[in-house]
C-alpha cells in the first residue's frame, strides 16, 4: 500500500471530482423510484470497472436502470436479449464477404460499445455465455486473425431471472464469479410503488438526462484507485473471504458441511475495489469497515457453493454472509 | 462297733457338706423359661425364651430342644444361643423359640433341663414349667357362614424393599451419567472439569487494560495507531462485558446505533464521548490521520472517564468472602452478666 498518500489532499480531490455522483443519483431518481441500493450497486461496478449481475423478478426495472444509467453516462449502449438460440457470432461478430471490395471485413457485434446490457443472459447456451464471459475478462475479442480491444469503460450488466428456470441455462460457478457484483432487486415499498404508478400515467414519460462524458468516469476510476485502504481494512477483508473456505476455524463450524467451495481470490480483489468505490461515492478518501459491510453481500452472495445440506436447510448464502459479519472481528 | 458308728457320723457329714455344696450351686445358677403370653388363638406365633443366668466356670450344655414339646405344640423357628455378659463374672446363655400349637385346650411346656459339668462333677438345673392354652376362635352360630377372610397384607419391611430401592438409584444414576457423559461429548468438553473461575467484572478488566496502555507510552513511542487500536478494543470488550453489545463484530456505527436502545440507557455525555473516541480512532487506525498530543491524552482521559462513569461495581466472591469476614470479626460481642451468657449483637 502506497503509503505516501495523503488522505487530506485525496479527500479533497473527491470531494470535487465526485460532486457528480449526487447528479448520476438525482437523474436517475428521474426514472427509477426507490431501488437505491441497485443504484449503488451500479455505481459501484460503474466506478471499480466491474461487472454487474442482476437478479429479480420481471418488472423490477431492471433494463430500464441499465437503460438509464448509460443514457446519464452519454456512452455507447447495446441491448441484447439473450436467446436459446443466440450465436457467438450474433454478439462479437463475424467475417462477412464484401462484394465491392471483394474480400473479407469485419462485422462488429454489439459488444463493441460501452455499457452492454445482456439481458435474461441465463436463457443463452454455454458458447454465448462463454464468448460474452471471455470478453468481459479480457477486454478484447478475436475475430478471425485480428484481436480488437474493447473500449472504455466497458461494462456488462446482465439480468437474470430466479423464476422460470425451464429452459434456461444457469452459469457455471467460474462464469460467474466474474460478475464483480450480484445484485438482487426486491420489490419496491407501497409509497414507491404508489409513485411509480403516479409517473407511468403521466403523458411523457420521465428522462434522464446525459450529464457525464465516458472519460468522465476513467478519471473518476483513477481517483478511486487511490482510495486508501489500510492494511488493518485489508486483513478484514482475508478475515471474511477465510471464512467462506473454511468456516470452522473462523468459529463457524455449523457451516462447515453447509459450504462446497467458498470466495476465490478474486472475491477478495473485488470486494477491496467495491469498498474503495463505494468510500468514493461517501465522499472519503479511505475505506472503513463499513464500506466493507456495505459491499460484502453483493460481492460475495454468487461466490459461495452450498451443499445439498445448505438447501435441504434452506440456508441462503445470504444467510451466511450475515453470520460471518457477524462473527469476524471488525478492526 | 465304735468304730462302725464313727463312720456314720462321717458319712452323715460327708452327705450335710454336699447338700450345702450343691445349694449354693443352685443359688448362684438361674434356670428361666417364658412365654410372651400363656393364652393363643389357634395357629398364632409367640415366643418361648430360654434363659440361664450363672458364673462364669461350668460348661454348660444347653439342652436341644426338637421340633415339637410335647404332642401338640411345634418350634417353627429357634435363635443360635446368645450369651450376654451381666458382669464381671456372670453371664446369660439365651436362646429363643417361634412356637405355635393347632390342637385346643391346655398344653404343658415341662421344664427345661441343662447340664452343668464343673471339673470332675455334674450338676443340673431346669427351667420352670409353663402352660400354654389354645383358644378355638369364637363362632356365632346365629350369624351364619361367613366369607373367607383374605389373607392379611404383611406390612412391607426395609429389608424387602432395600435391594429394589437401591437398584433403582444405581440405574438412575447410571442413566445419569450416561446422558451426562454424552452432552458433555457433543459439546466437545472433557467428562470433569474444575468450576470456571469468577468472571472478573468488565470495567476492572476495562481499566487494567487502559492502565497498560498508558504505561507503555504507545503514542509517545509513535506507534499512534496501535495506541488508539488498543484503546477502542479495550473499550469495545468493555462493551460487550458490560452492555452484551457484541462490539468486537461491530462498526464503529453500529455499535452506536446498538448503544442507543432503551436498554442500554447510555447517558448523553457517555454517548457523545465514546462516539467522539471511535471516530477519531476510527480516523487513525484508517485513514492515516496522526492527531495531536492533546487529542492522545484526551482520548485516553476519557476513556477512563467512560468506563467509570458507566461501570457497575460488582465484587469477585472472594472479595465478599472476605469483607463478610471482616465484619464478623468487627461484630460487637456483648456479655449480659444477668443471666451469665453471652450474646452477640450485630
Amino acid at each position: 500500500m502506497d503509503q505516501s498518500v495523503d488522505i487530506k489532499e485525496l479527500n479533497e480531490r473527491i470531494q470535487q471530482e465526485s460532486s457528480f455522483v449526487d447528479m448520476i443519483t438525482m437523474e436517475m431518481n428521474k426514472v427509477i423510484v426507490g431501488q437505491k441500493h441497485l443504484v449503488d450497486s451500479l455505481l459501484i461496478g460503474l466506478l471499480s470497472d466491474g461487472h454487474i449481475l442482476l437478479e429479480g423478478v420481471p418488472g423490477l426495472a431492471k433494463t430500464l436502470a441499465i437503460n438509464t444509467l448509460s443514457h446519464i453516462v452519454d456512452a455507447k449502449f447495446a441491448r441484447i436479449q439473450f436467446t436459446p438460440d443466440l450465436l457467438p457470432a450474433d454478439l462479437l461478430g463475424t467475417m462477412i464477404y464484401s462484394q465491392k471490395n471483394e474480400e473479407f471485413m469485419v462485422k462488429k457485434g454489439p459488444i463493441f460499445t460501452n455499457f452492454v446490457l445482456a439481458d435474461e443472459i441465463n436463457r443463452a447456451p454455454a458458447k454465448v455465455q462463454s464468448a460474452l464471459l471471455e470478453a468481459m475478462q479480457e477486454r478484447q475479442i478475436t475475430i478471425s486473425d485480428h484481436t480488437y480491444k474493447l473500449e472504455e469503460p466497458f461494462l456488462v450488466m446482465a439480468t437474470q431471472n430466479p423464476i422460470e428456470q425451464e429452459g434456461t441455462y444457469p452459469l457455471p460457478e467460474a462464469q460467474v464469479d466474474r460478475f464483480m457484483l450480484k445484485v438482487v432487486l426486491d420489490y419496491p415499498k407501497k409509497d414507491e410503488e404508489r409513485l411509480i404508478i403516479q409517473q407511468n400515467l403521466l403523458k411523457k414519460f420521465p428522462e434522464a438526462s446525459p450529464i457525464l462524458k465516458p472519460e468522465d468516469i476513467i478519471r473518476a476510476r483513477d481517483i478511486v484507485k487511490d482510495v486508501y485502504i489500510d492494511e488493518k481494512i485489508q486483513k478484514y477483508i482475508v478475515d471474511i473471504v477465510y471464512s467462506t473456505r473454511q468456516p470452522a476455524e473462523h468459529g463457524l463450524p455449523k457451516y462447515a458441511e453447509m459450504i462446497t467451495y467458498g470466495a476465490s481470490p478474486r472475491a477478495s480483489i473485488s470486494l477491496a475495489q467495491a469498498a474503495k468505490s463505494y468510500a468514493f461515492i461517501k465522499r472519503r478518501g479511505y475505506v472503513i469497515p463499513e464500506d466493507i459491510r456495505a459491499v460484502c453481500h453483493d460481492v460475495l452472495r454468487h461466490r459461495i457453493g452450498l451443499s445439498y445440506e445448505a438447501e435441504a436447510n434452506n440456508l441462503t448464502s445470504e444467510e451466511i454472509i450475515s453470520e460471518i459479519l457477524n462473527t469476524v472481528e471488525v478492526p | 462297733m465304735n468304730v462302725t458308728r464313727t463312720m456314720k457320723h462321717i458319712t452323715y457329714v460327708l452327705a450335710l457338706l454336699l447338700m450345702v455344696a450343691s445349694g449354693v450351686q443352685a443359688q448362684e445358677i438361674k434356670a428361666r423359661a417364658t412365654l410372651d403370653r400363656d393364652t393363643i388363638l389357634l395357629g398364632d406365633q409367640i415366643q418361648l425364651n430360654l434363659e440361664l443366668e450363672q458364673n462364669i466356670g461350668p460348661k454348660i450344655q444347653f439342652p436341644q430342644i426338637p421340633d415339637s414339646i410335647g404332642k401338640s405344640i411345634e418350634v417353627l423357628e429357634r435363635t443360635p444361643i446368645d450369651t450376654i455378659k451381666m458382669g464381671d463374672r456372670r453371664i446369660m446363655l439365651r436362646q429363643d423359640f417361634l412356637i405355635t400349637a393347632f390342637d385346643s385346650g391346655p398344653h404343658p411346656i415341662p421344664p427345661v433341663w441343662f447340664k452343668l459339668k464343673y471339673d470332675q462333677l455334674t450338676d443340673s438345673v431346669h427351667t420352670n414349667s409353663l402352660s400354654l392354652f389354645v383358644q378355638v376362635p369364637k363362632v356365632d352360630l346365629k350369624k351364619g357362614p361367613a366369607d373367607i377372610k383374605k389373607p392379611f397384607d404383611a406390612p412391607v419391611t426395609l429389608k424387602e424393599i432395600a435391594p429394589w430401592l437401591f437398584g433403582g438409584i444405581l440405574i438412575a444414576a447410571i442413566i445419569f451419567l450416561l446422558i451426562y457423559a454424552i452432552r458433555r461429548r457433543r459439546k466437545k468438553l472433557p467428562l470433569f472439569q474444575k468450576p470456571p473461575k469468577p468472571k472478573e467484572p468488565p470495567y476492572r478488566v476495562a481499566l487494567r487494560k487502559l492502565d497498560q496502555i498508558k504505561e507503555e507510552k504507545l503514542w509517545q513511542h509513535e506507534h499512534v495507531k496501535e495506541y488508539y487500536s488498543r484503546i477502542t478494543d479495550t473499550l469495545r470488550e468493555y462493551l460487550e462485558g458490560r452492555y452484551e453489545v457484541t462490539a468486537m463484530e461491530k462498526t464503529t456505527d453500529e455499535i452506536m446505533a446498538a448503544l442507543k436502545y432503551d436498554a442500554v440507557k447510555l447517558d448523553e455525555k457517555s454517548y457523545k464521548q465514546l462516539k467522539e473516541i471511535l471516530e477519531l480512532s476510527d480516523l487513525v487506525k484508517f485513514a492515516k490521520l496522526i492527531p495531536v498530543e492533546d487529542d492522545n491524552q484526551m482520548t485516553l482521559a476519557n476513556a477512563y472517564f467512560f468506563v467509570n462513569q458507566t461501570k457497575i461495581e460488582e465484587k469477585l466472591p472472594e472479595e465478599e468472602e472476605k469483607e463478610n469476614d471482616e465484619d464478623n470479626g468487627d461484630e460487637e460481642v456483648t456479655i449480659d452478666l444477668s443471666d451469665k451468657k453471652g450474646r452477640r449483637k450485630s
